[in-house]
């Protein structure tokens, strides 16, 4: 309390010296002015009067100071009081940092007494960490700068006056504890935020990962959609969709094309517009509860049916379909292909192998001329020969006539041998049309062997037959077959010729019928063999290897083949030889006759 | 119908039983014998040598042809006629079988009674063949009974040298050569000296005479 005191001690001289200053002029100026001795009674008299005045004045003057100096220490005690008891903390310090004033809340704070803090260094109540901002807060202070300095546990706020330095300090403990305490929770519910943000970020990421899924899925389903579209209205055939009863729901744009209809004309029709006799059955009445999304399925394999165009002419067609619900109602949709131009191309395809193969048929028979000329050439030499000496029997003078007949007869067995080679010969050349009979392909083989015997023999190829034993009949043109034959034979009497003259040259053909019901016949050679580069263009036409012929043979005989619903193949191996083999089906109906 | 028929035997080798059986029917009724094989080889391990005959050969057989075993004979020295029979007749192969020294070629079908001429010309030809060869192995034999220095006298007038020639050539007297000249006609049974000298050229004994060289127009006079 005694620096208490003190302190008002010094408010009072203030005081006293301001009232000092404020009285001391006019006091000064009255003795200044006037010289007493000089002035007259009336002037003193006058001056006397003025005194009284001045007098009065003065008296009045001094008890409103006396009031206003009660009213003062009044005031001053006030402050004294607001000062020491301030929940603020008041220190002033001078340049250096040394406490010259403390009010008690600093003195509380600072856990020592008011007269203990004066004249004592104030960075010794600062944490040492702390004291280097301290420091730099003051000196920033003496550069008169107004701060606020951000101590652990004080708030100071001063101002400079003369040489003196006032730090207001404010005690922000509890503050500071509650700010801990707040950064503490706003640490945790930043971490909270942040996992709550990952958690977000990584179900966003799923989000727009699906979002983009879905995006491309939709783009997909509209590029299918635009696709089916496409396919739909580009298709050559004909798609048609009829709902349950069997009126048309739509069609293509090849419709269009294939029956001369528009779409209008056909939406809500009858299928029987189209197809009068329609393979498409409506569907039949399903139960509510089966159609809710049943999958489209095929109700019937392709076939053939026929169909009605706009302008009344039929034409053929080839039909699928395959039925669907949506929303329990049933439809079917039908795809129709019109076939008259393929069957078209069929019957010129036909008609175009049958002369091709007519053609070369005469081709080959001009190759193989020679040979048959030989084949013919043989048994009339022997009639000849077989009736000369009869006539010279019948010139001796004993007519042996069982010897004559016996001559004769065997005679009539080669005119007629050769007769037939030469009937054989124009039934092979002549011009005709694909006529199919039940024929024993063995038999055919042995007939053609018989046209290729001379050139067999000529060029020195040992033959033979490996033919199976009841072999089904094969329903086949023969002469188109027997043309496969002997193409097949011809090939491998030139391969074989290519042989050195010593080497033996040898010719198989075998038959024999295989599980799938296919008779098989191979033709075999020991020949050069068929080379990689040849063995593409082989069956190509107008590929030959041979320096005569027009590279129809292989071509053609696989077209015949290949007409008998067969197939022509090959295998070599250069060097030792090759065997081409082909196929006939064993037609049912050729088993039952 | 020739009546007259040369002896020796036809062979006739053809693969194919009608053509065999016909044309050996066809030869038996003109009364010639006639022995058919099947096969070349067949036919060479049944030829006799030593019986005239000739052969009707098929060109294009399996195994042995035709040609080949024109081949053979011919490296064997036979010199049996052949006459080729075809079906099949190609300028190569009759200029091979005329190179070969056939005799014949013959197209199927044929004309009997020509096939049978032609037989007979084949037969005819070994016949005169044989005799030939008889009567040249019978020269040949004669000279060599021939003394060295007769055979030397032949050589020159075979090389047409007169007698005073030879004899210059010789070294000897133109009376010694006509001795030799007598001995020569007496020992190769010859009537005359030119008869000799047609039968050494015609039998193609001129090697078998040559001891020395005729003189060169410059030795000579």
């Amino acid at each position: 309390m005694r620096h208490h005191s003190n302190k008002d001690i010094d408010v009072q001289q203030e005081l006293a010296l301001q009232f000092d200053q404020f009285e001391s002029p006019s006091n000064h100026t009255v003795a200044t002015d006037t010289d007493i001795s000089q002035l007259s009674a009336q002037h003193i008299h006058e001056l006397l009067r003025e005194c009284q005045l001045n007098h009065t004045e003065l008296e009045r003057q001094y008890r409103e100071l006396e009031q206003a100096k009660q009213e003062l220490s009044v005031s001053h005690d006030d402050f004294a009081g607001l000062f020491n008891l301030s929940p603020v903390s008041y220190l002033s310090l001078n340049l250096h940092g040394v406490i010259q004033k403390a009010n008690l809340s600093a003195a509380t704070l600072m856990g020592c007494a008011v007269d203990d803090l004066v004249g004592v260094q104030f960075e010794q109540f600062v944490h040492p960490d702390d004291r280097e901002n301290s420091r730099f807060f003051i000196d920033q202070l003496s550069k008169d700068c107004a701060y606020t300095s951000p101590c652990m546990y004080v708030e100071c706020q001063g101002a400079i006056n003369k040489d003196q330095i006032c730090l207001a300090i404010h005690d922000v403990t509890e503050h500071k504890y509650a700010q801990e305490t707040a950064a503490c929770l706003n640490q945790k519910l930043a971490e909270m935020l942040r996992k709550q943000t990952v958690d977000l970020v990584v179900t966003n990421q799923t989000l727009i990962q699906k979002v983009v899924e879905l995006n491309h899925s939709q783009r997909q389903i509209l590029e299918r959609e635009e696709k089916l579209q496409c396919i739909f209205n580009a298709a050559m055939e004909g798609i048609i969709t009829i709902d349950n009863i069997g009126n048309i729901v739509s069609v293509n744009a090849a419709v269009k094309t294939i029956f001369g209809y528009t779409e209008q004309e056909l939406i809500g029709c009858h299928i029987t517009k189209l197809l009068p006799v329609s393979g498409i059955q409506s569907p039949k009445k399903t139960p509510h509860y089966l159609l809710q999304q049943q999958p489209a399925k095929f109700t019937a394999s392709v076939r053939e049916i026929e169909g009605l165009r706009k302008d009344g002419t039929k034409l053929p067609l080839e039909l699928s379909s395959a039925e669907f619900s949506i929303d329990g109602v049933s439809y079917i949709t039908g795809i129709v292909r019109d076939v008259s131009l393929r069957k078209l191309h069929e019957r010129y395809d036909k008609e175009h192998l049958e002369e091709l193969a007519h053609v070369t048929r005469l081709g080959l028979m001009g190759e193989m001329a020679s040979g048959i000329a030989h084949e013919v050439n043989q048994p009339l030499t022997a009639v000849a020969s077989y009736t000369q000496a009869c006539l010279n029997f019948i010139d001796a003078e004993t007519i042996d006539l069982q010897k004559l007949s016996d001559i004769l007869r065997k005679a009539n067995q080669q005119a007629i041998k050769a007769g037939q080679i030469i009937h054989r010969m124009r039934e092979f050349v002549k011009t005709r049309t694909m006529q199919r009979a039940n024929v024993d392909i063995n038999n055919l083989i042995i007939d053609s062997m018989a046209m290729c015997a001379a050139d067999l023999k000529y060029s020195n190829i040992i033959h033979r037959l490996e033919l199976a034993n009841n072999l089904p009949v094969v329903y086949i043109d023969d002469v188109q077959i027997e043309q496969v034959l002997l193409n097949l034979i011809r090939n491998s009497i030139d391969a074989l010729k290519n042989l050195p003259e010593k080497a033996p040259r040898q010719l198989c053909i075998q038959t024999h019928v295989d599980p799938a019901k296919f008779v098989e016949v191979r033709v075999k050679d020991n020949g050069p063999g068929i080379s990689q580069t040849e063995r593409e263009k082989i069956l190509t036409p107008f590929y030959s290897t041979k320096s005569s012929g027009m590279g129809m043979g292989l071509s053609i005989s696989r077209s015949l083949v290949e007409a008998h619903d067969g197939a022509l193949r090959f295998n070599s191996i250069p060097g030792k030889g090759a065997t081409f083999y082909f196929t006939l089906p064993v037609m049912r109906t050729a088993y039952a006759d | 119908m020739p009546t007259k028929k040369p002896g020796g035997l036809v062979y006739l080798v053809d693969d194919d039983f009608a053509i065999r059986d016909s044309l050996s029917l066809f030869i038996e009724s003109t009364g010639q014998a006639v022995k058919s094989f099947e096969s070349a080889e067949q036919f060479l391990q049944a030829y006799d040598q030593e019986q005239p005959g000739c052969l009707l050969l098929d060109v294009r057989m399996p195994v042995m042809s035709g040609l080949d075993l024109q081949d053979v004979l011919l490296k064997n020295n036979i010199d049996i006629p052949i006459i080729f029979i075809s079906g099949h007749a190609e300028v190569s192969d009759s200029a091979k079988a005329f190179r070969a020294g056939a005799v014949d070629f013959i197209e199927k079908p044929f004309d009997n009674l020509v096939l049978l001429e032609r037989i007979e010309e084949a037969l005819n030809k070994d016949i005169d063949t044989r005799t030939e060869y008889a009567e040249k192995l019978k020269l040949m034999h004669s000279i060599d009974q021939l003394t060295l220095r007769e055979k030397e006298v032949l050589h020159l007038i075979v090389n047409n040298c007169s007698s005073k020639e030879v004899a210059s050539v010789l070294g000897i007297s133109s009376r010694t050569v006509e001795v030799h000249r007598a001995h020569i006609m007496e020992k190769t049974h010859s009537e005359s000296i030119t008869q000799l000298l047609i039968m050494i050229v015609r039998y193609d004994v001129v090697t078998h005479l040559a001891i020395r060289q005729p003189p060169t127009s410059d030795n000579g006079h």
